[in-house]
């Protein structure tokens, strides 16, 4: 079994005013960026399993993409990484494993496919409290679980 | 009379419009859910078309599973279709899933530069000489849009190859979403496949308009004339 990442971005993306994430405005002036990191656990032939789920997961003229685990982005204050939780329905993911369970005569199995979404918050202040600030706006307890980094 | 194919996905959300603009244009119209839709629909019909939505939820991005469940359903059959001579028509939705299966040039319609989902009228620039599809049209003109990711991005330099080949069907007067060169509608060389982010279906009568006091046409909305001219083209 090997474990493949693909953290995807827009190339596009320019750092937004982070109270964009919030009910209510905050002073401190922070920013934000968002990536989306898929973790896919596959048997068999890795390099058809890694061109395959690049060609599913990335536009390569609007976006870039990060494999191999290391963070896409740097010097964030903090990274808010949250997911859809276990036993909710994530429809993307399903979605994508009904396309990958329809394809015939691949050389490598799917067997699971987690999507993380990370917001990276940029500029100064309290990490503590300000992570938990915005984690109560953007993390839905109901269908969420999330880590702070 | 001249046949068209619409092709519904999970989440498209304008085929009945469409379908109606269409039967308005004189084309008989079957609305086939991609689950089912075989090779042998696509080879009965003149004209391919794909309308507005939100496909599979724009997971992963807008038009990506569309793209990958109508390759898993239809092969290569919509690539012999427009080789052989067929037209093909991609709506907002139906314009992100045609750049992504590779029929229309090479580009990809991501978030607008406001991040944000908009809808309002926008005004329109002919551009195409050659574009079956707005033959029939002024020269400017207004249509509804509604999308979040509409927003047309290509390679460096290839915006400007299309608009100087001739690849470039419409353009925005005002460029809201953020687009390179304005595009806001992009056709094949041969002019018969053409997506646009606009929705011409959401225009095809006078009353559709924001303006009641509107008088550009007695009879028809400008949404019309798309579908028409694909008509005068096939029959």
């Amino acid at each position: 079994m090997v474990t493949l990442t693909f953290e995807v971005f827009s190339r596009f993306q320019t750092a937004a005013d982070a109270n964009k994430l919030l009910y209510t405005p905050i002073a401190d002036q922070l920013t934000y960026n968002h990536t989306r990191l898929y973790t896919a656990e596959c048997d068999g032939d890795e390099a058809t399993a890694r061109a395959y789920l690049r060609g599913v997961l990335v536009d390569p003229i609007s976006q870039k993409v990060e494999e191999g685990g290391k963070p896409a982005l740097t010097g964030e204050l903090f990274c808010i990484s949250y997911g859809i939780k276990k036993g909710a329905l994530d429809l993307e993911k399903e979605a994508i494993m009904t396309n990958y369970a329809g394809r015939r005569g691949l050389s490598f199995t799917l067997r699971a496919l987690t999507i993380t979404q990370n917001i990276y918050i940029f500029g100064e202040g309290d990490k503590a409290k300000l992570a938990e600030r915005f984690c109560k706006d953007v993390c839905n307890p109901a269908i969420h679980t999330w880590s702070v980094r | 009379m001249p046949h068209a194919l619409l092709l519904k996905y999970p989440g498209t959300n304008c085929d009945v419009e469409t379908e109606r603009a269409l039967s308005a244009a004189g084309f008989s119209t079957q609305v086939q859910p991609i689950a089912t839709a075989t090779p042998t629909h696509v080879a009965k019909a003149q004209l391919i078309v794909f309308s507005g939505g939100f496909s599979y939820g724009d997971y992963v991005m807008s038009g990506r599973l569309a793209q990958l469940e109508t390759e898993r359903f239809l092969g290569d059959a919509l690539q012999k279709h427009h080789a052989n001579g067929g037209f093909l028509f991609g709506i907002c939705n139906g314009f992100q899933i045609l750049t992504k299966l590779g029929i229309l040039p090479r580009a990809s319609l991501i978030l607008n530069k406001s991040e944000r989902f908009e809808c309002m009228w926008d005004r329109l620039v002919k551009v195409s000489r050659t574009c079956p599809y707005t033959q029939l049209l002024p020269d400017e003109f207004e249509l509804p849009s509604a999308h979040a990711e509409g927003r047309l991005v290509c390679d460096p330099g290839d915006a400007q190859k299309y608009l100087d080949n001739g690849c470039v069907a419409l353009q925005y007067a005002d460029n809201h979403n953020g687009s390179e060169l304005r595009i806001a509608g992009l056709q094949d060389p041969t002019g018969r496949a053409m997506g646009l982010m606009p929705h011409p279906e959401r225009f095809l009568r006078p009353r559709h308009h924001y303006d009641p006091d509107w008088n550009g046409d007695p009879d028809w909305g400008w949404g019309y004339y798309f579908f028409k001219g694909a008509f005068e083209a096939l029959k």
